[in-house]
């Protein structure tokens, strides 16, 4: 199964737009199942997450501190790992990943990177038709 | 089989929908409507469930300007 997604376009302040490959899925810890909305980051090793969305889940928080790397320089972090799932009509498909849990106060819509769900899905960007395309590797 | 990917009403509204002046802010989209905005993301799921009831909703960070990203 080929899953679609279309870009969000978003509006700057100085009149130009830009788009995200967002893409919805389900999270779920101990403390329960949400549907987010998640940019898929290819740049990214790992996936990322602030804090308090984290303690929504109820993720295990009990790994030692440790520090993650970016552009934005070097922040505080925890590894933790939840459950994903993406749902369509008959297709399902869920499975665990790492993730970093962000400390420090830093609030930013939840990132998707690499670690495992690149690894599930052939993930093609089409940025000129500001579509992202999933394929499940079976 | 390639399939146009549209899963639900709230991911739909949330494609289509102006959503610049809740930049910054965490929103919940419950079929075609913004049912709870703000910045802590535990009181406006709190104040979704009341209102969205066992519908399934949708959350999104609205990304601000000054976002950056790891």
């Amino acid at each position: 199964m080929v899953l679609t997604f279309k870009y969000k376009d978003v509006s700057r302040s100085n009149k130009t737009h830009s788009s995200s490959p967002s893409i919805p899925v389900t999270l779920f810890g101990e403390g329960g199942k949400y549907e987010f909305m998640v940019l898929l980051d290819s740049g990214a090793d790992i996936s990322a997450i602030p804090k308090h969305m984290a303690e929504l889940l109820n993720l295990d928080l009990t790994k030692k501190e440790e520090e993650a790397f970016g552009i934005g320089g070097k922040v505080p972090a925890i590894p933790t790992s939840m459950n994903i799932e993406i749902n369509r009509k008959h297709e399902r498909y869920n499975f665990r990943i790492p993730v970093k849990v962000i400390l420090g106060g830093y609030d930013f819509p939840p990132l998707i990177g690499r670690a495992v769900f690149f690894d599930k899905f052939d993930i093609t960007f089409r940025q000129s038709d500001k579509k992202v395309i999933l394929k499940y590797k079976t | 089989m390639q399939q146009q990917t549209s899963p639900n009403t709230s991911y739909d509204f949330f494609l289509e929908a102006d959503l610049d002046k809740y930049k910054g802010k965490w929103i919940i989209i419950c079929g075609d409507k913004i049912i709870s905005q703000g910045n802590e993301l535990k009181e406006i799921v709190a104040e979704a469930k009341k209102k969205c009831g066992n519908k399934k909703f949708l959350i999104a960070k609205i990304p601000s300007e000054e976002t950056m990203i790891f």
